[in-house]
Protein backbone atom coordinates (compact mmCIF):
# COMPACT_ATOMS: atom_id res chain seq x y z
CA UNK A 1 0.00 0.00 0.00
CA UNK A 2 3.02 2.27 0.85
CA UNK A 3 4.65 1.45 -2.23
CA UNK A 4 1.64 1.79 -4.43
CA UNK A 5 1.28 5.42 -2.83
CA UNK A 6 4.74 6.63 -3.45
CA UNK A 7 4.64 5.55 -6.91
CA UNK A 8 1.26 7.56 -7.99
CA UNK A 9 3.15 10.13 -5.82
CA UNK A 10 5.88 9.52 -8.10
CA UNK A 11 3.80 9.29 -10.87
CA UNK A 12 2.05 12.77 -10.45
CA UNK A 13 5.40 14.77 -9.58
CA UNK A 14 6.73 13.33 -12.92
CA UNK A 15 3.95 15.00 -14.81
CA UNK A 16 4.04 18.31 -13.49
CA UNK A 17 7.72 18.43 -13.65
CA UNK A 18 7.46 18.14 -17.86
CA UNK A 19 4.31 20.73 -17.96
CA UNK A 20 6.83 24.11 -18.82
CA UNK A 21 4.47 26.47 -16.35
CA UNK A 22 4.77 26.80 -12.73
CA UNK A 23 3.02 24.22 -10.10
CA UNK A 24 2.99 24.21 -6.61
CA UNK A 25 0.82 21.63 -4.62
CA UNK A 26 -0.29 22.52 -1.09
CA UNK A 27 -1.73 20.96 2.18
CA UNK A 28 -5.21 22.66 2.43
CA UNK A 29 -5.08 22.57 6.30
CA UNK A 30 -1.38 23.46 6.87
CA UNK A 31 -0.81 25.46 3.68
CA UNK A 32 2.25 23.28 3.26
CA UNK A 33 3.73 23.33 0.12
CA UNK A 34 3.85 19.58 -0.82
CA UNK A 35 5.47 19.85 -3.69
CA UNK A 36 6.98 22.33 -6.71
CA UNK A 37 7.89 21.54 -10.02
CA UNK A 38 10.58 21.34 -12.13
CA UNK A 39 9.78 24.85 -13.61
CA UNK A 40 9.02 26.19 -10.13
CA UNK A 41 11.82 25.18 -8.17
CA UNK A 42 14.57 27.38 -10.59
CA UNK A 43 12.88 30.55 -9.56
CA UNK A 44 12.18 29.15 -5.97
CA UNK A 45 14.70 26.73 -5.09
CA UNK A 46 13.97 23.60 -2.74
CA UNK A 47 11.04 25.36 -1.56
CA UNK A 48 8.70 21.53 -0.85
CA UNK A 49 8.18 21.66 3.37
CA UNK A 50 8.04 25.26 3.37
CA UNK A 51 4.77 27.84 4.20
CA UNK A 52 3.01 28.55 0.30
CA UNK A 53 2.29 32.31 1.65
CA UNK A 54 6.06 32.75 3.25
CA UNK A 55 7.72 31.25 0.59
CA UNK A 56 5.86 32.48 -2.81
CA UNK A 57 4.47 35.75 -1.18
CA UNK A 58 6.34 36.45 1.75
CA UNK A 59 3.40 36.93 4.17
CA UNK A 60 3.23 36.33 7.45
CA UNK A 61 -0.56 35.32 7.20
CA UNK A 62 -2.50 33.51 4.71
CA UNK A 63 -2.88 35.48 1.59
CA UNK A 64 -6.36 37.91 0.91
CA UNK A 65 -6.84 36.10 -2.15
CA UNK A 66 -6.28 32.27 -1.29
CA UNK A 67 -8.83 30.48 -3.14
CA UNK A 68 -9.00 27.44 -1.33
CA UNK A 69 -12.33 27.87 0.83
CA UNK A 70 -13.59 28.09 -2.82
CA UNK A 71 -12.49 24.42 -3.55
CA UNK A 72 -13.56 23.02 -0.74
CA UNK A 73 -17.04 21.13 0.15
CA UNK A 74 -18.12 22.01 3.82
CA UNK A 75 -16.74 18.46 5.03
CA UNK A 76 -13.10 20.08 3.63
CA UNK A 77 -13.18 17.13 0.77
CA UNK A 78 -12.63 18.58 -3.17
CA UNK A 79 -15.47 19.95 -4.74
CA UNK A 80 -14.67 19.72 -7.99
CA UNK A 81 -14.18 23.71 -8.81
CA UNK A 82 -11.67 25.60 -10.98
CA UNK A 83 -10.43 28.70 -9.74
CA UNK A 84 -9.28 31.10 -12.48
CA UNK A 85 -7.70 34.53 -12.24
CA UNK A 86 -4.85 36.90 -12.46
CA UNK A 87 -2.67 37.52 -9.84
CA UNK A 88 0.04 39.71 -9.53
CA UNK A 89 2.80 38.87 -7.34
CA UNK A 90 4.90 41.74 -5.22
CA UNK A 91 7.59 39.55 -4.80
CA UNK A 92 8.78 38.80 -8.14
CA UNK A 93 6.88 41.63 -9.81
CA UNK A 94 5.14 39.89 -12.01
CA UNK A 95 1.78 38.62 -13.12
CA UNK A 96 0.62 35.16 -13.13
CA UNK A 97 -3.06 33.57 -14.68
CA UNK A 98 -3.96 31.39 -11.89
CA UNK A 99 -5.44 27.88 -12.40
CA UNK A 100 -6.22 25.93 -9.10
CA UNK A 101 -8.52 22.77 -7.56
CA UNK A 102 -8.64 20.58 -4.88
CA UNK A 103 -7.59 16.87 -5.42
CA UNK A 104 -6.28 13.92 -3.12
CA UNK A 105 -2.78 13.53 -2.67
CA UNK A 106 -1.50 9.87 -2.62
CA UNK A 107 -0.52 10.29 1.05
CA UNK A 108 -3.87 10.44 1.80
CA UNK A 109 -4.10 14.67 2.49
CA UNK A 110 -6.22 17.05 0.63
CA UNK A 111 -3.95 19.20 -1.25
CA UNK A 112 -4.86 21.94 -3.96
CA UNK A 113 -2.62 22.30 -6.74
CA UNK A 114 -2.03 25.49 -8.57
CA UNK A 115 -1.18 26.00 -12.49
CA UNK A 116 0.40 29.74 -13.03
CA UNK A 117 1.07 31.04 -16.24
CA UNK A 118 3.33 34.04 -16.67
CA UNK A 119 1.29 36.64 -18.54
CA UNK A 120 3.33 39.83 -17.30
CA UNK A 121 3.95 40.68 -21.19
CA UNK A 122 -0.07 40.62 -21.78
CA UNK A 123 -1.08 42.52 -18.75
CA UNK A 124 1.66 45.15 -19.58
CA UNK A 125 -0.82 46.43 -22.56
CA UNK A 126 -3.76 45.72 -20.34
CA UNK A 127 -2.58 48.13 -17.64
CA UNK A 128 -1.45 51.41 -19.77
CA UNK A 129 -4.93 51.07 -21.18
CA UNK A 130 -6.16 50.76 -17.82
CA UNK A 131 -4.46 53.41 -16.45
CA UNK A 132 -5.41 55.63 -19.98
CA UNK A 133 -8.86 54.72 -18.81
CA UNK A 134 -8.72 55.60 -15.58
CA UNK A 135 -6.92 59.26 -16.57
CA UNK A 136 -9.37 59.47 -19.01
CA UNK A 137 -12.12 59.17 -16.07
CA UNK A 138 -10.35 61.54 -14.06
CA UNK A 139 -10.62 64.20 -16.46
CA UNK A 140 -14.11 63.59 -17.03
CA UNK A 141 -14.58 64.40 -13.21
CA UNK A 142 -12.26 67.58 -13.60
CA UNK A 143 -14.46 68.69 -16.68
CA UNK A 144 -17.53 68.08 -15.11
CA UNK A 145 -16.67 69.92 -11.96
CA UNK A 146 -15.70 72.71 -14.18
CA UNK A 147 -18.87 72.62 -15.65
CA UNK A 148 -20.93 72.85 -12.77
CA UNK A 149 -18.86 75.85 -11.47
CA UNK A 150 -19.31 77.32 -14.67
CA UNK A 151 -23.10 76.48 -14.12
CA UNK A 152 -22.89 77.98 -10.89
CA UNK A 153 -21.53 81.21 -11.97
CA UNK A 154 -24.56 82.05 -14.56
CA UNK A 155 -26.86 81.34 -12.10
CA UNK A 156 -25.14 83.59 -9.70
CA UNK A 157 -25.34 86.25 -12.60
CA UNK A 158 -28.95 85.49 -13.52
CA UNK A 159 -29.79 85.95 -9.60
CA UNK A 160 -28.05 89.45 -9.94
CA UNK A 161 -29.50 90.95 -12.67
CA UNK A 162 -32.86 89.38 -12.25
CA UNK A 163 -32.72 91.55 -8.76
CA UNK A 164 -30.98 94.47 -10.66
CA UNK A 165 -33.30 94.36 -12.81
CA UNK A 166 -36.33 93.96 -10.13
CA UNK A 167 -34.40 97.28 -8.15
CA UNK A 168 -34.48 99.22 -10.70
CA UNK A 169 -37.54 99.39 -11.20
CA UNK A 170 -38.48 101.53 -8.26
CA UNK A 171 -36.37 104.59 -8.85
CA UNK A 172 -37.52 104.11 -12.22
CA UNK A 173 -41.21 104.79 -11.00
CA UNK A 174 -39.91 107.90 -9.69
CA UNK A 175 -38.44 109.44 -13.06
CA UNK A 176 -41.71 108.25 -14.81
CA UNK A 177 -44.01 110.06 -12.19
CA UNK A 178 -41.97 113.11 -11.27
CA UNK A 179 -41.89 114.34 -15.18
CA UNK A 180 -45.94 114.75 -14.49
CA UNK A 181 -45.51 116.62 -11.24
CA UNK A 182 -43.36 119.39 -13.23
CA UNK A 183 -45.34 119.44 -16.33
CA UNK A 184 -48.94 119.85 -14.40
CA UNK A 185 -47.71 122.18 -11.33
CA UNK A 186 -45.38 124.48 -12.62
CA UNK A 187 -45.41 126.72 -16.13
CA UNK A 188 -42.85 125.41 -17.51
CA UNK A 189 -41.62 127.45 -20.93
CA UNK A 190 -42.80 125.30 -24.09
CA UNK A 191 -38.59 124.35 -24.82
CA UNK A 192 -38.15 123.07 -21.22
CA UNK A 193 -42.04 121.35 -21.52
CA UNK A 194 -40.97 119.35 -24.43
CA UNK A 195 -37.61 118.16 -22.78
CA UNK A 196 -39.35 116.89 -19.58
CA UNK A 197 -42.05 115.35 -22.22
CA UNK A 198 -39.04 113.49 -23.80
CA UNK A 199 -37.86 112.38 -20.70
CA UNK A 200 -40.80 110.72 -18.84
CA UNK A 201 -40.43 109.22 -22.58
CA UNK A 202 -37.19 107.78 -22.15
CA UNK A 203 -38.33 106.45 -18.54
CA UNK A 204 -41.40 104.72 -19.93
CA UNK A 205 -39.36 102.75 -22.99
CA UNK A 206 -36.86 101.71 -19.69
CA UNK A 207 -39.90 100.39 -17.71
CA UNK A 208 -40.68 98.44 -20.99
CA UNK A 209 -37.57 97.40 -21.14
CA UNK A 210 -37.26 96.04 -17.97
CA UNK A 211 -40.47 94.55 -18.51
CA UNK A 212 -39.56 92.89 -21.59
CA UNK A 213 -36.33 91.28 -20.17
CA UNK A 214 -37.64 89.72 -16.94
CA UNK A 215 -40.38 88.59 -19.56
CA UNK A 216 -37.69 87.21 -21.68
CA UNK A 217 -35.81 85.35 -18.69
CA UNK A 218 -38.76 84.06 -18.14
CA UNK A 219 -39.55 82.33 -21.47
CA UNK A 220 -35.88 80.87 -21.98
CA UNK A 221 -35.93 79.42 -18.30
CA UNK A 222 -39.48 77.75 -18.91
CA UNK A 223 -41.10 79.95 -15.84
CA UNK A 224 -43.53 81.67 -17.84
CA UNK A 225 -47.12 80.66 -17.76
CA UNK A 226 -49.38 82.38 -20.52
CA UNK A 227 -52.16 84.37 -19.08
CA UNK A 228 -54.22 84.90 -22.45
CA UNK A 229 -56.09 87.95 -22.26
CA UNK A 230 -58.91 89.13 -24.80
CA UNK A 231 -57.15 91.39 -27.17
CA UNK A 232 -57.20 93.59 -30.82
CA UNK A 233 -54.31 92.62 -32.41
CA UNK A 234 -55.17 94.90 -35.12
CA UNK A 235 -55.58 98.25 -33.26
CA UNK A 236 -51.93 96.95 -31.22
CA UNK A 237 -49.97 96.75 -34.88
CA UNK A 238 -51.78 100.06 -35.66
CA UNK A 239 -50.11 101.99 -32.45
CA UNK A 240 -47.20 100.29 -32.98
CA UNK A 241 -46.56 101.11 -36.45
CA UNK A 242 -47.52 104.71 -35.39
CA UNK A 243 -45.25 104.83 -33.03
CA UNK A 244 -42.53 103.38 -34.57
CA UNK A 245 -43.15 105.30 -37.91
CA UNK A 246 -41.87 108.74 -35.86
CA UNK A 247 -38.79 107.03 -34.78
CA UNK A 248 -35.64 107.88 -36.44
CA UNK A 249 -34.89 104.27 -37.46
CA UNK A 250 -37.95 104.54 -40.14
CA UNK A 251 -36.92 107.43 -41.53
CA UNK A 252 -36.39 108.16 -45.68
CA UNK A 253 -38.93 104.78 -45.37
CA UNK A 254 -42.61 104.41 -45.61
CA UNK A 255 -44.58 101.77 -43.30
CA UNK A 256 -47.78 100.82 -44.29
CA UNK A 257 -50.27 98.48 -42.14
CA UNK A 258 -53.16 97.06 -43.91
CA UNK A 259 -55.89 93.57 -43.55
CA UNK A 260 -55.61 90.97 -45.26
CA UNK A 261 -54.19 92.93 -48.06
CA UNK A 262 -56.41 95.60 -47.98
CA UNK A 263 -56.62 99.01 -47.06
CA UNK A 264 -58.27 99.04 -43.13
CA UNK A 265 -61.84 100.04 -42.67
CA UNK A 266 -63.44 101.97 -39.66
CA UNK A 267 -63.88 100.32 -36.70
CA UNK A 268 -62.31 96.85 -37.64
CA UNK A 269 -60.66 94.65 -34.89
CA UNK A 270 -58.93 91.52 -35.12
CA UNK A 271 -59.89 89.61 -31.57
CA UNK A 272 -57.66 87.52 -29.90
CA UNK A 273 -56.73 85.49 -26.77
CA UNK A 274 -52.85 86.33 -26.19
CA UNK A 275 -50.77 88.67 -23.64
CA UNK A 276 -49.65 91.65 -24.89
CA UNK A 277 -46.95 91.77 -23.16
CA UNK A 278 -45.42 89.59 -25.40
CA UNK A 279 -47.58 90.47 -28.31
CA UNK A 280 -46.62 94.19 -28.44
CA UNK A 281 -42.69 94.01 -27.95
CA UNK A 282 -42.88 90.86 -30.52
CA UNK A 283 -44.69 93.26 -33.28
CA UNK A 284 -42.24 95.87 -32.32
CA UNK A 285 -39.05 93.98 -32.91
CA UNK A 286 -39.90 92.59 -36.44
CA UNK A 287 -41.36 95.49 -37.75
CA UNK A 288 -38.28 97.70 -36.26
CA UNK A 289 -35.78 94.76 -38.12
CA UNK A 290 -37.95 95.00 -41.17
CA UNK A 291 -37.26 98.73 -41.01
CA UNK A 292 -33.39 98.77 -40.05
CA UNK A 293 -33.11 95.77 -43.05
CA UNK A 294 -34.74 98.42 -45.49
CA UNK A 295 -33.41 100.41 -48.28
CA UNK A 296 -33.63 104.32 -47.89
CA UNK A 297 -37.00 104.93 -49.84
CA UNK A 298 -38.40 101.50 -49.30
CA UNK A 299 -41.48 99.76 -47.97
CA UNK A 300 -42.28 98.32 -45.11
CA UNK A 301 -45.84 96.51 -45.00
CA UNK A 302 -47.48 94.88 -41.93
CA UNK A 303 -50.60 92.63 -42.83
CA UNK A 304 -52.92 91.12 -40.66
CA UNK A 305 -54.60 88.07 -41.67
CA UNK A 306 -57.10 86.58 -39.56
CA UNK A 307 -57.84 83.21 -40.79
CA UNK A 308 -59.69 80.24 -39.43
CA UNK A 309 -57.44 78.55 -37.79
CA UNK A 310 -55.03 80.86 -36.91
CA UNK A 311 -54.11 84.85 -37.29
CA UNK A 312 -51.08 85.53 -39.50
CA UNK A 313 -49.04 88.84 -39.05
CA UNK A 314 -47.03 89.09 -42.25
CA UNK A 315 -44.67 92.15 -42.26
CA UNK A 316 -42.50 92.77 -45.69
CA UNK A 317 -39.63 94.77 -46.16
CA UNK A 318 -37.41 95.85 -49.70
CA UNK A 319 -34.18 94.42 -47.32
CA UNK A 320 -32.52 91.06 -47.99
CA UNK A 321 -31.11 89.04 -45.11
CA UNK A 322 -27.49 87.74 -45.40
CA UNK A 323 -27.33 84.39 -46.55
CA UNK A 324 -25.20 83.11 -43.92
CA UNK A 325 -28.13 84.10 -40.87
CA UNK A 326 -30.69 83.27 -42.78
CA UNK A 327 -31.17 79.88 -41.15
CA UNK A 328 -30.07 80.68 -37.85
CA UNK A 329 -32.56 84.03 -37.88
CA UNK A 330 -34.38 83.61 -34.91
CA UNK A 331 -31.47 82.09 -32.81
CA UNK A 332 -30.12 83.95 -29.63
CA UNK A 333 -27.40 86.62 -30.49
CA UNK A 334 -27.61 86.57 -34.32
CA UNK A 335 -27.26 89.43 -35.92
CA UNK A 336 -25.02 90.83 -38.71
CA UNK A 337 -24.60 94.13 -39.66
CA UNK A 338 -26.57 96.24 -37.70
CA UNK A 339 -24.54 99.12 -35.70
CA UNK A 340 -25.79 98.14 -32.23
CA UNK A 341 -27.25 94.91 -32.89
CA UNK A 342 -27.46 92.42 -30.40
CA UNK A 343 -29.14 89.54 -31.51
CA UNK A 344 -31.99 89.54 -29.22
CA UNK A 345 -35.16 91.20 -30.90
CA UNK A 346 -35.49 88.07 -33.46
CA UNK A 347 -34.96 85.83 -30.82
CA UNK A 348 -37.12 87.16 -28.59
CA UNK A 349 -39.78 87.43 -31.26
CA UNK A 350 -39.82 84.08 -31.60
CA UNK A 351 -39.91 82.87 -28.32
CA UNK A 352 -42.83 85.32 -27.32
CA UNK A 353 -44.75 83.18 -30.70
CA UNK A 354 -44.02 80.07 -29.12
CA UNK A 355 -45.31 81.07 -26.05
CA UNK A 356 -48.57 81.49 -27.73
CA UNK A 357 -48.10 77.87 -29.52
CA UNK A 358 -47.19 79.99 -32.82
CA UNK A 359 -44.71 80.24 -34.87
CA UNK A 360 -42.20 82.75 -36.69
CA UNK A 361 -40.98 81.92 -40.74
CA UNK A 362 -38.46 84.05 -43.11
CA UNK A 363 -38.78 83.51 -46.97
CA UNK A 364 -35.84 85.25 -48.14
CA UNK A 365 -36.13 83.21 -51.39
CA UNK A 366 -36.91 86.37 -53.72
CA UNK A 367 -34.49 88.90 -54.45
CA UNK A 368 -34.58 92.50 -53.14
CA UNK A 369 -37.61 91.00 -50.52
CA UNK A 370 -37.76 89.57 -47.06
CA UNK A 371 -40.98 88.33 -45.42
CA UNK A 372 -41.47 87.34 -42.03
CA UNK A 373 -44.83 85.45 -41.14
CA UNK A 374 -46.10 84.99 -37.75
CA UNK A 375 -48.64 82.60 -37.11
CA UNK A 376 -50.49 83.15 -34.11
CA UNK A 377 -52.75 79.82 -33.48
CA UNK A 378 -56.35 80.54 -32.33
CA UNK A 379 -56.49 79.78 -28.69
CA UNK A 380 -60.16 80.48 -28.33
CA UNK A 381 -60.37 84.20 -28.76
CA UNK A 382 -63.00 85.83 -31.02
CA UNK A 383 -63.34 85.95 -35.23
CA UNK A 384 -62.41 89.45 -37.10
CA UNK B 1 9.12 69.77 -8.64
CA UNK B 2 9.28 70.48 -4.91
CA UNK B 3 9.79 67.53 -2.73
CA UNK B 4 6.88 65.84 -1.36
CA UNK B 5 5.79 64.32 1.92
CA UNK B 6 4.19 61.60 1.14
CA UNK B 7 2.23 58.64 2.98
CA UNK B 8 2.92 54.48 1.62
CA UNK B 9 -0.26 52.75 2.46
CA UNK B 10 -0.06 48.71 1.21
CA UNK B 11 -0.51 45.70 3.34
CA UNK B 12 2.80 44.38 1.27
CA UNK B 13 5.90 44.82 3.20
CA UNK B 14 7.50 44.34 -0.21
CA UNK B 15 5.90 46.81 -1.51
CA UNK B 16 6.28 49.49 0.86
CA UNK B 17 10.00 48.93 0.38
CA UNK B 18 9.60 49.01 -3.12
CA UNK B 19 7.72 52.31 -3.19
CA UNK B 20 9.49 53.74 -0.77
CA UNK B 21 12.58 53.32 -1.93
CA UNK B 22 11.45 54.19 -5.34
CA UNK B 23 10.20 57.65 -4.06
CA UNK B 24 13.08 58.46 -2.23
CA UNK B 25 14.78 58.27 -5.58
CA UNK B 26 12.95 60.58 -7.38
CA UNK B 27 12.99 63.04 -4.58
CA UNK B 28 10.33 62.77 -2.13
CA UNK B 29 9.72 61.91 1.27
CA UNK B 30 8.13 59.00 2.75
CA UNK B 31 6.37 60.28 6.61
CA UNK B 32 4.51 57.28 7.26
CA UNK B 33 3.03 53.95 6.18
CA UNK B 34 -0.43 52.17 7.06
CA UNK B 35 -0.92 48.31 6.37
CA UNK B 36 -4.48 48.47 6.20
CA UNK B 37 -7.11 51.04 5.01
CA UNK B 38 -8.56 51.64 8.78
CA UNK B 39 -4.87 52.53 9.79
CA UNK B 40 -4.39 55.00 6.77
CA UNK B 41 -7.68 56.74 8.04
CA UNK B 42 -6.45 56.99 11.61
CA UNK B 43 -2.84 58.50 11.26
CA UNK B 44 -4.05 60.27 8.21
CA UNK B 45 -4.73 64.07 10.49
CA UNK B 46 -1.50 63.76 12.15
CA UNK B 47 0.85 63.06 9.18
CA UNK B 48 -0.89 65.56 6.99
CA UNK B 49 0.79 64.63 4.33
CA UNK B 50 1.42 66.07 0.96
CA UNK B 51 0.17 62.64 -1.27
CA UNK B 52 -1.14 59.08 0.00
CA UNK B 53 -0.03 56.27 -2.34
CA UNK B 54 -3.09 53.69 -1.90
CA UNK B 55 -3.80 49.65 -2.18
CA UNK B 56 -6.99 48.62 -2.78
CA UNK B 57 -6.88 45.06 -1.69
CA UNK B 58 -6.31 45.40 2.49
CA UNK B 59 -7.81 43.72 4.91
CA UNK B 60 -10.01 45.78 7.75
CA UNK B 61 -11.10 48.39 4.91
CA UNK B 62 -10.20 48.36 1.45
CA UNK B 63 -8.45 51.39 -0.42
CA UNK B 64 -11.27 52.74 -2.53
CA UNK B 65 -13.44 53.20 1.10
CA UNK B 66 -10.60 54.23 2.83
CA UNK B 67 -9.84 56.95 0.08
CA UNK B 68 -13.77 57.97 0.54
CA UNK B 69 -13.06 57.95 4.42
CA UNK B 70 -10.44 60.47 4.03
CA UNK B 71 -12.01 62.78 1.71
CA UNK B 72 -14.77 62.85 3.93
CA UNK B 73 -12.90 64.55 6.39
CA UNK B 74 -9.81 66.13 4.25
CA UNK B 75 -11.38 67.16 1.06
CA UNK B 76 -8.36 68.59 -0.41
CA UNK B 77 -6.28 65.18 0.44
CA UNK B 78 -4.38 64.30 -2.90
CA UNK B 79 -4.35 60.18 -2.82
CA UNK B 80 -3.39 58.25 -5.92
CA UNK B 81 -4.17 54.70 -6.27
CA UNK B 82 -1.52 52.26 -6.45
CA UNK B 83 -2.57 48.83 -7.19
CA UNK B 84 -2.78 45.68 -9.18
CA UNK B 85 -6.92 46.08 -10.14
CA UNK B 86 -7.03 47.36 -13.46
CA UNK B 87 -10.66 45.99 -13.98
CA UNK B 88 -12.95 48.98 -15.19
CA UNK B 89 -15.18 48.71 -12.22
CA UNK B 90 -12.52 49.02 -10.02
CA UNK B 91 -10.82 51.53 -11.66
CA UNK B 92 -14.25 53.52 -12.07
CA UNK B 93 -14.74 53.07 -8.46
CA UNK B 94 -12.09 54.14 -7.14
CA UNK B 95 -12.10 57.70 -9.32
CA UNK B 96 -15.55 57.72 -7.88
CA UNK B 97 -13.98 58.14 -4.61
CA UNK B 98 -12.25 60.81 -5.09
CA UNK B 99 -8.80 59.06 -6.41
CA UNK B 100 -6.68 61.68 -8.17
CA UNK B 101 -4.47 59.67 -10.16
CA UNK B 102 -4.46 55.39 -11.33
CA UNK B 103 -1.11 53.32 -11.33
CA UNK B 104 -1.10 49.60 -12.12
CA UNK B 105 1.81 47.28 -10.83
CA UNK B 106 4.64 46.58 -11.24
CA UNK B 107 5.17 50.36 -10.72
CA UNK B 108 7.30 52.09 -13.12
CA UNK B 109 9.64 55.08 -11.92
CA UNK B 110 9.07 57.05 -15.03
CA UNK B 111 5.16 56.69 -14.95
CA UNK B 112 5.33 57.18 -10.82
CA UNK B 113 7.27 60.75 -11.21
CA UNK B 114 5.09 61.68 -13.96
CA UNK B 115 1.63 60.67 -12.50
CA UNK B 116 2.65 62.69 -9.35
CA UNK B 117 4.41 65.90 -11.08
CA UNK B 118 0.71 65.83 -12.59
CA UNK B 119 -1.07 65.52 -9.25
CA UNK B 120 1.15 68.09 -7.74
CA UNK B 121 0.52 70.72 -10.76
CA UNK B 122 -3.10 70.58 -10.50
CA UNK B 123 -3.84 69.83 -7.09
CA UNK B 124 -0.51 71.07 -4.69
Amino acid sequence: MQSGSMLESALLKTHFDVIPFGIYVVDVVSYELVFVNRHYRKSLGQAEGGICYKVLYDNDTPCLHCRIPELLTEAGLPNGQTAIYDHYNDRNERWAQIQEKAMGWPDGRVVKYAIAVDISELKETQNRLAEAHAELAIRNRELAGQNKALTDSMDLREHVERIARHDLKAPLSALIGLPQVLLENYDLPPQAAEIVGLMEQAAHSMLDMLNQSLVLYRLETGSFTLTPQPLDLLDLAQRTCTRLSNMPTARGRSLLTSLSGAPIPSGARVDFAGDDLLLGPMLQNIIVNALEASPEGGLVSVDLRPESDATRLVVTNDGEVPPEIRARMFEKYVTQGKRGGTGLGAYSAFLAAKAHGGRIDLDAGTPGRTVVTVTLPRLGGGGA
Amino acid sequence: MKSLRILVVDDSGLTVKKMTKLLTDIGHEVVGVATTGQQAVDIFASLAPDLTTMDITMPDLNGIEATRRILADHPQACIIMVTSHGQEQMVMDAIEAGAKGYILKPVKQEKLAETLETVAAKYL
